[in-house]
């Protein structure tokens, strides 16, 4: 597949996307069996709990083996920026 | 301060989630995952909408890659479609940027925690927030609790 055939074939997908997919579902258009787009339809927002969602995800890993920082959420922004002057301190 | 959403009050059926809150949730060793687990519960059999911002996502996202891995980073990413993922447009940028000087003496918020407050405040009509992130605490935001 060309350059231009795979971003017609990208165009169509997106032109097509409200009628082949449900929500939640997704779609993915290869070039060479690569995957050079992937769409996730999301979950209409006006019904259900979005945070089964989250579950789901949160329920699929397995226990990491490290050993990170017990305060990674309250001081996120230490250790993503540094530790002079670093907000939430 | 920030004012926080009593327990036995009614549950909103929108909330906001910040970085903090989406690190706690899929970092199962962090101090804050139970309490963000017990938060979650209150929600059970409840049609609840969540909503962030990109740059909360990437944030979050970055840090459990960092210190989880790939598996803990994916599944936050996997777990987007469950939201209304806002993009801060050019006015949002310019107003946090405007509040980054004006409210910020101590040097401790960060242009996220202002673009949250920015799109919170305004766009999303004070929609209440979770988080754990003093910072975003401190705000006059309405922090679930």
């Amino acid at each position: 597949m060309t350059s231009k055939a795979a971003i017609t074939a990208v165009r169509e997908a997106l032109l097509t996307l409200p009628e082949k997919l449900a929500p939640g579902d997704s779609v993915e258009v290869l070039r060479h069996g690569k995957t050079v787009l992937k769409i996730l339809r999301p979950l209409p927002q006006d019904e259900g709990n979005a945070f089964d969602v989250l579950d789901e995800c949160l329920a699929a890993l397995a226990p990491s083996g490290r050993r990170p920082p017990k305060d990674l959420a309250s001081r996120h922004k230490h250790y993503l920026y540094g530790k002079k002057n670093a907000p939430g301190d | 301060m920030g004012k926080r959403t009593r327990r036995g009050t009614e549950l909103p059926e929108t909330v906001f989630c910040d970085a903090s809150y989406l690190i706690a949730f899929f970092a199962p060793s962090d101090s804050a995952h139970e309490k963000a687990r017990r938060i979650r519960k209150r929600f059970k059999d409840r049609p609840v909408r969540l909503f962030t911002l990109w740059p909360l996502l990437s944030e979050a996202a970055t840090i459990l890659l960092y210190h989880y891995g790939y598996a803990h980073a994916s599944a936050l990413l996997q777990a987007v479609r469950a939201f209304t993922v806002l993009t801060p447009d050019e006015n949002d940028y310019v107003e946090a940027s405007a509040l980054f000087k004006e409210w910020n003496r101590d040097q401790k918020l960060s242009l996220n925690d202002l673009l949250t407050y920015v799109i919170v405040k305004g766009r999303l009509k004070d929609m209440p927030v979770l988080s754990f992130d003093r910072d975003i605490v401190r705000m006059r935001l309405r922090i679930v609790t």
